[in-house]
């Protein structure tokens, strides 16, 4: 059971199905020198859920009320994130499309980008994620979830085109883990994707 | 992440040009003897890149993230161009000069 705690915590506060509680002491990361990252989450007895499966297209724009397949879970989840202290703010998410490609290391529209797409393409394949259906769900239910979950912002900042927000997360693949940071630009229509760093912990 | 003024690169050796987004400009510069550095920077990313290019080939690329400031300015008649960055685990400073040849200092050290 506590191997699936992992995959479950890394994608906590915004799933349904089985309530769970997480120990670090029982895990294979309990004591990590992500603790900046998980410091949120690295709080023993925390109630945590599973994540939902993929249920939106990636180039899609949705809204926690379009998550309609999973609202009554999504209450009940957004529920128990508050009853844990865990501010809950759903948001809008607005998703380019070719985000994909930028996942998989398909873009070359200009050097940095294209350096930057290959690596994120390398830290996936690193844990088994690669650019497939099954892949891609993976990627967009956690995707959704760091969306969904207001605690895990790092950082803000604020420039002349605008404000952002870094979010970091803790991404399960069958073949480990990855520290996920993604920024987000802070738009009257919601939050729009604009950069993904998956880095290995140390 | 602090970028030069318009006004500021206005007064340098370099020929400033706008990426396709808003938040990605570069600069230009070349030595006497005909090689082109080129600094792109992303303001929304915070990231930089850097291109030298000698006879048409390119020699150097060099990318940042986690990056601060890039700043441009002029020590001794060349041209200097910074780049600072800062994460969880480093910390550094990418300094090109840029006057009858290209010269390069990277230190990116723990901290």
């Amino acid at each position: 059971m506590w191997g699936q705690v992992g995959n479950n915590f890394a994608n906590m506060a915004y799933g349904i199905a089985d309530t769970i509680t997480y120990n670090p002491a029982l895990t294979p990361f309990g004591a990590s020198s992500w603790s900046e990252l998980w410091r949120h989450a690295l709080v023993p007895s925390i109630e945590c859920y599973t994540p939902t499966n993929g249920f939106h297209t990636f180039a899609s724009v949705w809204t926690g009320g379009a998550l309609g397949g999973i609202a009554g879970g999504m209450g009940a989840a957004g529920a128990a994130v508050r009853s844990a202290g865990i501010a809950a703010q759903p948001e809008t998410a607005i998703v380019d499309a070719g985000k994909f490609d930028y996942l998989f290391g398909r873009v070359a529209s200009d050097v940095h980008n294209a350096a930057r797409s290959a690596q994120n393409a390398q830290q996936f394949a690193r844990v088994g994620v690669y650019d497939t259906p099954a892949g891609r769900a993976m990627l967009q239910s956690h995707r959704d979830g760091v969306v969904g979950d207001a605690s895990n912002i790092a950082r803000t900042f604020s420039n002349e085109f605008g404000s952002y927000q870094v979010r970091d997360s803790l991404f399960s693949g069958p073949g480990g883990f990855l520290k996920v940071e993604f920024t987000w630009q802070v738009t009257d229509n919601g939050l729009r994707l604009t950069t993904v760093i998956p880095m290995l912990g140390r | 992440m602090i970028t030069p003024l318009m006004e500021d690169l206005l007064h340098l050796p370099v020929e400033i040009r706008q990426g396709d987004k808003r938040w990605v400009r570069s600069v230009v510069a070349e030595t006497t003897e005909g090689d082109q550095l080129v600094l792109t920077w992303d303001a929304v990313a915070q990231s930089t890149s850097i291109r030298w290019r000698m006879g048409g080939r390119e020699v150097l690329v060099m990318e940042r993230e986690y990056v601060v400031e890039v700043a441009a300015g002029q020590e001794d008649g060349n041209l200097v161009m910074l780049v600072r960055t800062r994460s969880e685990g480093l910390e550094g400073t990418l300094r090109v000069q840029v006057g009858s040849s290209v010269h390069v200092v990277d230190a990116l050290l723990a901290r």
